[in-house]
């Protein structure tokens, strides 16, 4: 495999796997959050958040990018503060992993509502009247009846996040081992001559990690959903 | 323990209000679909969350709309049986069993395998909900509930999904934990066999408002609820389809008698099995000439039961069936029936309905 890849290939296949990870994890939590809200609250401003949530997902990337470089820029007054703290987001490979997972974000709260909206919240009031308070509702019923789509939603985001070119180009630029992802690389060589042979390895290594994210997903949420059926 | 409610609210196109004691033993809430009965259970869980009123089970105040008191579902201590079992689906039957004890401390007097024992479901511990059948899953149910050491059982129609092989297999556990357990039951149904088997005390409820209560023979004697009550009562025969007609009826064989129903998706020969309202048939002495109903069919007169002071039920054998008409008491005396008599059924094709299929 190494010898298959180059190190550059190589090291932009592992970027790209650590950027998609991180990614994902870190927006795996806020995703529930707003899923949960999104499903199951009413409140002003509903709509709003909705739109926000989507933006990423009908934006050019650019855009997208832009705005996180002027959001996350060593010199505006969020880049700074967290400079501070020693969190640095521009042309770093974490900068990567926040513009992929506001990409992808529309994706994990997507497929995270659904699995919400379609759990039966009889069995919530069920759970109340057995001594449960919402908490812990939350908890030992919802949660568990949410997962399938956790998991789909994840792996999606894993996938996009792992295919993110234009959002994180624009934010963190294109510089080989540290923020060059698997889609920037592939650009870059399609830049140079000679790089086709280069290129190709990566997009059949794309086409390989899509096609399996996609078709894990598919497999977890209907194995999941055969166990939960009533 | 003595559950003691009063109960105001208003909805769209619906109020209710209601003001009630339920003393120990089993209390059955009696009415049709939409005479407030659930409404009126979800308010004392604590699911129906508006309204006025007060709702105390013994000196515990669970709802007071004056002094803003509204104690959550899971601060009631009250066991819910649900009509569809409710049972989660990612647990294991024993899980849900237990559920309620991450929550509780739940004292001794609950014997987990005691109860277990009592429903029969101890071959089903470590199977998951989706695998049980209709009967199996609503034992499961009133365990669950059973097991959270409630002060009060609620029970919303717990029978009315399953077919009646089941509902008699189950009646006999309600009795059961009210007497052994001595836990006071809410019942709610719209099924006045279940009143007579089950009730000590009868509420009966029509438009949110309390028609009348007291014991169970007396309460459904009254008339304005022996007519709901009658409502409900409906007689099954099984038929098998002859043919099918080219204006769409079907042609069906009881016995040596023909009915014509509206169109039955089913393969000729086949048996179906159909239910018949008691209210819907006119009982005749002899076949009619120049009617619409297009079904007439003889029997004898089987046996005549007083259902309240103005009217009667009379069941009429037809050859190996029972039928059962609902008449007033004048009518009776005007046809001049009585026991062994020859009489005929005309039964309207639309009012034939096929049974729906036992489930679970």
């Amino acid at each position: 495999m190494t010898d298959w890849l180059g190190p550059n290939e190589w090291a932009a296949v592992l970027l790209s796997i650590k950027v998609a990870f991180w990614a994902t994890l870190f927006s795996l939590p806020a995703a529930i959050g707003i899923a949960y809200l999104l499903a199951k609250k009413e409140f002003v401003g509903k709509q709003l958040l909705n739109g926000i949530v989507h933006l990423p997902l009908i934006l050019p990337p650019v855009v997208t990018g832009y705005l996180l470089l002027m959001a996350f820029g060593k010199r505006t007054p969020v880049g700074s503060f967290l400079a501070d703290w020693g969190i640095e987001f521009a042309f770093r490979w974490s900068g990567a992993a926040l513009a992929a997972a506001i990409m992808a974000f529309p994706l994990l709260v997507r497929a995270i509502r659904l699995s919400i909206e379609a759990i039966d919240p009889k069995l919530e009031e069920a759970a109340a009247t057995l001594g449960a308070s919402r908490r812990w509702v939350f908890i030992t019923i919802t949660l568990p009846l949410m997962l399938p789509g956790i998991i789909a939603g994840a792996v999606l985001a894993f996938a996009k996040a792992m295919g993110e070119f234009g959002a994180t180009i624009t934010f963190v630029s294109n510089i080989p081992g540290q923020t060059q992802t698997l889609p920037s690389a592939i650009y870059s060589f399609l830049q140079v001559p000679g790089g086709e042979s280069s290129a190709t390895k990566l997009v059949i290594i794309s086409i390989i990690i899509a096609m399996g994210a996609l078709l894990a997903s598919e497999w977890f949420s209907r194995r999941m959903s055969r166990r939960l059926q009533l | 323990m003595t559950l003691s409610v009063s109960l105001q609210l208003s909805m769209q196109s619906f109020s209710l209000d209601v003001e009630f004691e339920a003393p120990k033993g089993i209390t059955v809430l009696f009415g049709e679909s939409g005479s407030g009965k659930t409404t009126t259970i979800n308010a004392i869980a604590g699911l129906q969350t508006n309204g006025q009123g007060r709702i105390t089970l013994s000196d515990r105040v669970l709802f007071n709309s004056d002094s803003n008191i509204h104690l959550k579902p899971n601060q009631r201590n009250i066991g819910y049986i649900f009509q569809e079992s409710r049972l989660f689906p990612h647990l294991t039957v024993e899980q849900n069993l237990n559920y309620a004890k991450r929550f509780k401390n739940i004292n001794k007097s609950v014997d987990f395998n005691h109860i277990v024992a009592l429903l029969g479901i101890k071959p089903l511990l470590k199977r998951r909900p989706n695998s049980l059948s209709g009967g199996e899953k609503q034992r499961v149910a009133i365990g669950r509930a059973l097991l959270s050491a409630p002060d009060l059982i609620l029970a919303d129609e717990p029978l009315a999904a399953l077919d009646g092989a089941r509902k008699a297999e189950l009646l006999p556990y309600f009795k059961r934990l009210n007497q052994e357990l001595g836990i006071p039951v809410l019942y709610v149904t719209h099924s006045p066999e279940e009143v007579l088997e089950l009730a000590d005390h009868v509420i009966a409820l029509e438009q949110g408002r309390i028609v009348t209560q007291g014991a169970a023979r007396e309460v459904m004697a009254n008339s304005k609820v022996a007519r709901t009550a009658n409502r409900a009562i409906k007689s099954t025969l099984t038929a098998h389809l002859v043919g099918q007609q080219s204006d769409g009826l079907s042609e069906l064989q009881v016995a040596n008698e023909t009915l014509y129903v509206p169109t039955l998706d089913a393969p000729i020969g086949s048996a179906v099995c159909l239910e018949l309202v008691a209210n819907d048939l006119i009982l005749s002495e002899s076949k009619v000439n120049g009617i619409s109903a297009l079904n007439q069919v003889c029997g004898t007169v089987e046996s005549i039961e007083t259902t309240s002071s103005s009217d009667v039920l009379i069941n009429v054998c037809v050859a190996t069936e029972i039928i059962s008409t609902h008449i007033t008491t004048r009518s009776l005396n005007n046809l001049n029936l009585s026991i062994g008599d020859p009489c005929v059924l005309i039964i309207k094709s639309v009012n034939i309905c096929h049974a729906n299929r036992a489930k679970g």
